[in-house]
């Protein structure tokens, strides 16, 4: 398998995958739609180029079914049915399956005998009959010197990559006389106009406007590529900017009287200008070269500054901007404590911590990726959950250009699914449920993710019948989670938490929608691994909402720096409320627990860290003391002091209490542990009940 | 001079101020205890080192809390700055000992507020706060008097405890390795020779020792070395048991 | 020079330092909150960053120039409790030549002890006017350091009311920092205050 093809060929076959689910949901609602219906076709089409390169042949095959299928739907020789639709969605599951397959190195192996036999069968035209479907054929779309060939009748197009004087690929365009074909299999498979135009797709994208009419002008019936034909290609190769509008001074080739070669560079590359192409109306061969025009008709400017890097590449960056970080910090400390003195060292530390901030900046922003990658995959969750449980959901989705993080991205898209399967499963009433309760059949499920600062909020929430606290609080009694006496004493919101206790699930039986090894202990515990902090709100009857929040970036933290007696740690700011004098009047015992009174009526538990830490409390009286107040209670230290930006390292060697968000370096350059206030406080609360 | 903490809860606190930077006259500890805004010098100290110790205590306590003043017995190193601290503060009420009255005016402060305390002891409230003068006669003065702080479980000893520390001494009898009673040991070298020749009563001390041994003491302050803490207290009343007294009696009967 | 007014300095002193030392405290733990703050908003708040860290720069600078000031009191304290430990020796000898003067005896020597004590004192009463006014430079530098808070306050003040939009208490957080800087800048022009008087005194002493 040449590698370097499937390095090329998996992330846009993904990205054709999840466009094709994408537009097979909407044909469930708009089923005529032929623009939906052609580009699924070109991505089964374009997929099943690529897999032909790569001597996957169970792919090939799979994809060719599926493409064929579409094909009639395309033409209308078949009416768009739901379980085409289904059948469709399954497909699109055994090629995911196959992809992964791929990435994995193997060659994918047969997609499952029925299921591709149904799809045969509905191609044929006939609901699930025995059919003799036809054999795949092997077609190579363009790329790296293999022609494809656009036959019409008696004549054939051939075009081809093909490295260009300056290095860069170009696109190789001729007719060939009948007969002279190369193609590589030697079948008499004939490439029709749309495979042509599929391949063109496979080469610069497949969102050029009017590709689908000038590619069939260009398999024109003719020998010869009429000037009309050329400049269709060209048009639809450049869109409405024919190149030679653009300024051409930047490339001088020498025209060949029968070919132009341009310049592209593989992958999407520069604009280039290129110069005149003035094809001869009777030549019998032409060569077009062009940047590619991926998207060109939405966004041609981003596409052609597009570059896909390897994210193990923008990782050791991000580890390497951590490292200057801390090396500013220890700068900055340094140049501190030489005093006044040094104005110039002053001001070199100023201007470096600025920069070292920009740079941190952009290299963060090199590693966010839109939400909606994290939410594409929901459609379809819901479509399949609902249609199996018989409820009535509407999904709406918000925020999908909100950018976030990539490796929250990356570790959300398990937990979201979950939240989703959980709302449909255990919130969102049946449609005679929700209408005896006067509420509408059609159930909403809200998923959105907003940009707070320095945080992204993701929110999955429903109009369901909400938690029921005693409800929960049972069960958690029951699967021994808690004990009676424990549960009596939690407070409302600490009661419907418990459904992120590990071992807890309100139903009784694992369904298997709430399996796959994912719970809401598991959501949990994700999104304290990304530094975020969970939120669950409930009315009873009426709603339920799930929210996560997560800083910006993972790359760089700003901490607090405190002191417990001697020892030094740090906190994230993300947590912190404000910094407050401890006023002893203000602390009071309720139920059991040292709570302390923020202002009016709010309190708050209070966390002593030298009880939790040092297993000796701070004593209120005789040592110096200050409160850090977070959203989760009142952090009791010896002094509080400064604040950094800091940058997190992993720690693997505390097996104990997950006490600790990981360890850092501060400005002085020694270890400091990094503090998790939620898990502390809710340690400190377990403390107070046990000596209560 | 410095001034450290012996115990801090709240309004209520007990300073030690130690390590005198005049070597010509004998090291020597004052202590102050405010509580509630008022507070008490205890055994003020020797003329000489006077504007050290007021310069060290007005860092700790506000010099208007000063209320009253403790003299333990009548030595000079204890007592002979009672004028100037009068000049200063002539609002003071000095705690003496009955007995030693007219022999501490002789250091010249003919008009100071004498306040005495009878052989058998008494109370005293400040800020609030109850201190018991505690009998200590012959340890080593014929009048003597230590104080006990029953809520802050400090014991002022006077001489009992005192040895005799090289310049820039800690505050403390090391209490790092409490377990441990090196610290002690080494310590307790430098109070041998002071308590047998300084304490001219076996007996005396057998009495003392039994009343004091039923104090709660976390504590234990004397006027020259440093701080016995924890079980430093236990150790040091044990040692302090098993040493014969007065011994240039028994040096010249030898 | 009068005992009392010794005595008052020595008390504006304590009274002095501990309303310095809680206010500083408060004054960087307000401008900590303010950092913190701004980190919360991310980059919406970055005109505040600046304020919030030259508060707190500020902070750090004036409790160093605090330490300063208190290093030169308890110096000039003890120089004045010896002054007085001194005079008490003088007088004695005064007190003993008037006696024999009284008696008609005259003994040199006595008067000669009298004078040396008396230079000795003029000595240190010269060292205890240097050590007051190098504390009232320490008392300046702070009372430059409050002025520059004071300017650092008034620009939160206005970042504040650029930044009104975010939602963030930044009018709350300036104006509680303006009142942490208030404090002290009273606390400090009292007592200078009362230190000049000394100062004033002390020069016509002589």
């Amino acid at each position: 398998m040449d590698m370097e093809i499937l390095q090329d060929y998996l992330p846009e076959a993904r990205e054709l995958l999840e466009k094709a689910q994408e537009d097979t949901l909407r044909l469930e609602a708009d089923p005529g739609n032929d623009e939906v219906l052609a580009s699924v076709f070109r991505a089964f089409h374009t997929l099943k180029g690529g897999a032909g390169f790569l001597d996957a042949d169970h792919l090939v095959d799979w994809t060719h079914h599926l493409e064929d299928l579409l094909d009639k739907l395309r033409s209308h020789s078949l009416p768009v049915s739901p379980i085409m639709i289904d059948t469709i969605l399954k497909g699109l599951d055994v090629i995911d399956g196959m992809l992964r397959e791929l990435a994995q190195g193997d060659n994918p192996g047969a997609g499952p005998a029925d299921l591709g036999q149904v799809i045969q069968n509905l191609a044929a035209g006939r609901p699930p009959a025995a059919g003799n479907p036809p054999a795949a054929q092997g077609i190579e779309p363009g790329v790296d010197r293999t022609p494809i060939l656009c036959t019409d009748m008696d004549a054939t197009l051939l075009a081809r990559q093909q490295s260009t004087g300056d290095g860069r690929t170009g696109v190789y365009v001729e007719r060939l006389p009948e007969g002279a074909t190369e193609h590589s299999t030697g079948k008499t498979d004939e490439i029709t106009a749309e495979e042509f135009e599929a391949t063109l797709d496979a080469l610069y994208g497949n969102k050029a406007p009017g590709l689908m009419d000038s590619a069939e002008a260009a398999c024109a019936a003719s020998d010869e590529i009429t000037e009309d034909e050329f400049e269709k290609v060209l048009d639809d190769l450049y869109g409405d900017q024919a190149p030679g509008i653009v300024p051409a001074p930047a490339l001088r080739h020498d025209t060949p009287p029968s070919t132009v070669m341009g310049a592209i560079s593989k992958g999407g590359g520069h604009a280039q200008a290129l110069p005149g192409v003035k094809a001869d109306p009777g030549s019998t061969s032409a060569v077009v070269a062009t940047p590619p025009k991926t998207g060109a008709a939405t966004a041609p400017e981003a596409a052609e500054t597009t570059l896909r890097v390897d994210a193990v590449r923008l990782d050791a960056v991000m580890n390497q901007v951590g490292e200057l970080v801390l090396l500013r910090n220890r700068l900055a400390s340094a140049v501190s404590s030489l005093g006044e003195e040094n104005e110039d060292m002053a001001r070199i530390a100023r201007e470096m911590d600025l920069t070292v901030n920009d740079i941190q900046n952009t290299v963060m922003r090199l590693r966010m990726q839109p939400c909606k990658r994290l939410f594409q995959q929901l459609p379809r969750v819901v479509r399949d959950v609902s249609r199996q449980l018989g409820k009535e959901v509407k999904l709406e989705i918000v925020g999908e250009d909100v950018e976030i993080d990539k490796t929250v991205v990356d570790a959300l898209s398990g937990p979201m699914t979950h939240l989703v399967r959980n709302s449909l499963d255990h919130g969102i009433e049946g449609p005679e449920e929700r209408a005896a309760a006067g509420k509408a059949r059609t159930a909403t499920l809200r998923v959105a993710a907003i940009h707070l600062g320095d945080k992204v909020r993701i929110e999955v929430s429903d109009d369901g019948k909400g938690i029921d606290r005693q409800f929960v609080t049972q069960k958690a009694i029951d699967k021994g989670v808690i004990s009676a006496e424990q549960a009596a004493r939690l407070s409302e919101q600490e009661a419907l938490e418990l459904i992120f206790r590990p071992g807890f699930s309100t139903k009784d039986q694992a369904t298997d929608l709430s399996g796959r090894g994912v719970g809401m202990d598991v959501v949990k515990e994700t999104a304290r691994k990304l530094r975020g902090r969970l939120d669950l709100q409930t009315r009873l009857g009426q709603s339920t909402s799930i929210a996560m929040e997560f800083p910006l970036t993972l790359a760089v933290l700003p901490v607090l720096y405190l002191r417990l007696r001697r020892d030094v740690y740090a906190m994230p700011v993300s947590a912190i409320e404000s910094l407050i004098d401890v006023s002893e009047t203000r602390m009071h015992r309720l139920n059991g627990r040292t709570v302390y009174r923020i202002d009016g009526a709010q309190v708050t538990p209070v966390v002593d860290l030298g009880a939790l830490l040092h297993h000796k409390p701070l004593a209120l009286r005789s040592e110096s003391i200050e409160g850090v107040l977070t959203d989760r209670g009142l952090f009791i230290v010896s002094e509080v002091l400064g604040n950094e930006d800091s940058v997190v390292k992993p720690i693997d060697f505390l097996a104990d209490e997950n006490w600790y968000q990981g360890a850092t370096i501060s400005g002085k350059g020694s270890v400091v542990l990094i503090l998790d206030p939620s898990a502390l406080t809710a340690a400190a609360i377990a403390d107070m009940e046990g000596v209560a | 001079m410095k001034a450290a903490p012996v115990f801090e809860s709240g309004d209520h606190r007990w300073w030690i101020l130690h390590d005198q930077d005049e070597h010509r006259v004998i090291d020597s500890n004052v202590y102050v205890m405010e509580s509630n805004g008022q507070s008490i010098l205890l055994d003020p100290g020797g003329f000489e080192i006077f504007p050290q110790i007021f310069a060290a205590m007005v860092e700790v306590v506000q010099p208007s809390s000063l209320q009253a003043a403790f003299v333990s017995h009548q030595d000079p190193d204890i007592a002979s700055s009672l004028p100037l601290w009068n000049a200063c503060n002539g609002k003071i009420h000095w705690h003496i000992p009955k007995l030693w009255e007219g022999f501490i005016r002789h250091y010249g402060a003919l008009d100071a507020h004498f306040v005495s305390i009878p052989d058998e002891g008494r109370e005293l409230v400040i800020g609030g706060r109850k201190l018991e003068f505690i009998p200590a006669h012959y340890l080593h003065s014929s009048a003597n008097f230590h104080v006990y702080d029953p809520e802050a479980k400090v014991f002022f000893s006077g001489d009992v405890g005192a040895a005799l520390l090289p310049p820039g001494h800690s505050a403390w009898v090391d209490r790092r390795d409490p377990e441990s009673s090196k610290a002690f040991d080494e310590h307790i070298q430098h109070a041998k020779f002071f308590h047998q020749r300084w304490m001219p009563s076996n007996e005396a001390k057998k009495d003392w020792i039994s009343r004091v041994r039923q104090l709660d003491i976390d504590f234990l302050c004397p006027q020259h070395g440093a701080i016995y803490a924890g079980e430093n207290v236990q150790r040091f009343l044990h040692w302090f048991d098993a040493l014969p007294v007065g011994t240039a009696l028994s040096a010249m009967h030898a | 020079m009068d005992i009392q007014r010794i005595m008052a300095i020595v008390e504006a002193s304590y009274q002095t330092r501990h309303s310095i030392e809680g206010a500083l405290r408060d004054i960087d733990r307000r401008a900590l909150n303010a950092m913190v703050l701004v980190k919360r908003h991310g980059n919406a708040l970055a005109g505040y960053g600046v304020v919030a860290r030259a508060f707190r720069e500020g902070a750090a600078d004036l409790k160093e120039a605090a330490s300063h000031m208190q290093k030169s009191i308890a110096p000039l304290i003890q120089a004045h409790m010896r002054i007085l430990q001194h005079r008490s020796y003088a007088d004695l000898f005064r007190r003993m030549r008037e006696t024999m003067d009284g008696a008609g005896k005259i003994c040199p020597t006595l008067g000669c002890t009298e004078e040396t004590w008396a230079q000795t004192i003029a000595a240190e009463e010269a060292e205890a006017l240097n050590i007051l006014y190098i504390l009232i430079q320490a008392v300046n530098r702070i009372q430059e350091g409050i002025a520059e808070q004071e300017y650092v306050v008034t620009n939160g003040r206005i970042e504040a009311a650029l930044s009104e939009d975010t939602g963030a208490p930044l009018m709350r957080v300036s104006r509680d920092m303006g009142n942490a800087v208030g404090i002290v800048r009273d606390a400090i022009r009292s007592y200078r205050n009362q230190l000049e008087e000394l100062l004033h005194e002390s020069g016509t002493g002589f």
